[in-house]
């Protein structure tokens, strides 16, 4: 069956997770950087879902997060579908019931998920190259210290949705069905 | 050997596949998609805004009488204040139109202000974009001026029926044609970004050269009204020095933007009466 409760809670869960870094970033503008951690975002789908049902998240997902964003419209769903895909392929050599690999796969997929963002603001504008650099960096380095503590509350979040709703609380034993 | 296992490909094909039905999608129907999203998630905002202001009125409500009589005799007595300047304001509009039917002058008003309310900010290292609660509903268009107490906010970016996302003064992508106050020639201003301490700054380039600036008596930097989206004489920033650019005749210099466009909440659209529509060559 293609539907599964659980896309809609992992799309549910994902746009609280945008909305509430989106609230603190509208927060702290005094401090001139955003936080960005949208890596947890693209994780749980594909460890945890069928292939087809990773492909509807991931997509509804990253349409959501290309409408919040300020970026190309579709950046983010093409991240998230190629991230997600790769993840898919060898997720058999990950414990995706503990939190140390999803996490270790968050700061991963979030850094790359930066460095798309920052290859395109310089790309737009490579007079300030340098004054970008710096800000980027920082900004980068305080969200993945951010993302220490948010992932594995994420993760355990959507876990407990799983079993809340009464779903599989397991990922799915093969991974190419 | 070994046999390849074809379905161990299914994501890879299912990713190419949806690649090239992107790619050839038409842009009319992503568009349609990127409008949809935004149309649902902009009520989302608001009642975020809506929550913000309850908990604000909530936290008034614990402060004590005294604080909020105060407060009242404050708002009463600016209150009166700006009821002089406006009945001096009035008699100053009779007179105008007074001067222009006698001259025959076309009016002076060019633009409706539209006030609007900031209910998302997004002031990063790679954007610097906020997005008001007022949209196409309320005739706000694609690239509007936007201003506030201290000067220009920047221009509206994008436009959704409830909510307009708006381009700020210092994104990288925000150029603008500006002056120094009481001075009539032209130089580029462009956005910076913020600093690293989180300072919103700009630059100008094409100043000319018989200009000084210093840090103690900065130059203020005005707008031209050139082009048409922004009135003259709208604040941009100040310009604590200048020094040759790369050409050699000019000056060039960073701009030290208003700190308040940080934590913005209320700016007003300026929306011209006689809007001219911009050709759209795309077919």
């Amino acid at each position: 069956m293609i539907f599964d409760k659980r896309i809609l809670l992992l799309f549910a869960s994902n746009v609280l997770l945008l909305h509430l870094m989106l609230l603190v970033n509208s927060s702290i503008t005094f401090a001139g950087f955003n936080l960005f951690i949208l890596g947890p975002l693209f994780i749980i789908a594909p460890l945890y879902l069928r292939a087809d049902q990773f492909f509807i998240t991931s997509l509804l997902t990253g349409f959501w997060v290309d409408a919040a964003l300020p970026t190309p419209f579709g950046l983010v769903t093409l991240l998230m579908l190629s991230i997600g895909s790769f993840i898919l392929l060898i997720r058999l050599r990950f414990r995706a019931e503990k939190n140390f690999h999803p996490a270790l796969l968050a700061q991963i997929a979030n850094f790359i998920t930066g460095l798309t963002f920052f290859y395109l603001s310089i790309s737009s504008n490579f007079i300030d190259f340098f004054s970008l650099l710096s800000t980027g960096c920082i900004e980068l380095i305080i969200s993945h210290l951010v993302l220490l503590g948010v992932a594995p509350w994420f993760f355990n979040f959507q876990r407990s949705l799983f079993s809340i709703f009464e779903t599989k609380t397991e990922p799915e034993s093969l991974p190419f069905v | 050997m070994a046999r390849i296992r074809l379905d161990r490909l299914t994501p890879i094909v299912t990713l190419i596949v949806f690649l090239i039905i992107w790619w050839l999608t038409p842009s009319f129907i992503k568009l349609f998609t990127q409008s949809v999203f935004e149309e649902i998630q902009a009520p989302i905002w608001i009642a975020s805004d809506s929550l913000e202001t309850l908990a604000n009125n909530t936290v008034n409500k614990t402060k004590s009488k005294q604080v909020l009589i105060d407060t009242i005799v404050e708002l009463k007595r600016q209150n009166a204040y700006y009821k002089q300047i406006k009945n001096i304001n009035e008699n100053y509009k009779t007179e105008i139109d007074r001067l222009q039917s006698i001259l025959d002058l076309p009016s002076r008003d060019r633009f409706r202000y539209e006030l609007a309310h900031v209910i998302q900010r997004n002031m990063g290292s790679w954007w610097q974009t906020i997005r008001i609660n007022k949209g196409s509903k309320h005739g706000i268009k694609e690239g509007d001026a936007v201003i506030f107490v201290g000067g220009v906010v920047g221009r509206i970016a994008k436009t959704n029926y409830y909510t307009s996302q708006i381009d700020l003064l210092s994104n990288h992508s925000f150029r603008i044609s500006a002056s120094f106050i009481n001075e009539n020639r032209p130089l580029f201003y462009q956005g910076k970004g913020p600093d690293l301490w989180g300072q919103p700054k700009g630059r100008i380039k094409n100043a000319p050269q018989d200009l000084i600036s210093n840090s103690v008596k900065p130059l203020q930097l005005v707008t031209t009204g050139l082009g048409g989206i922004f009135p003259k004489g709208i604040a941009i920033g100040l310009v604590p020095w200048l020094e040759p650019d790369n050409t050699g005749m000019f000056q060039a210099g960073e701009v030290l933007l208003d700190k308040r466009l940080l934590g913005i909440q209320e700016v007003a659209v300026l929306i011209p009466f006689n809007r001219i529509e911009a050709i759209n060559h795309d077919f």
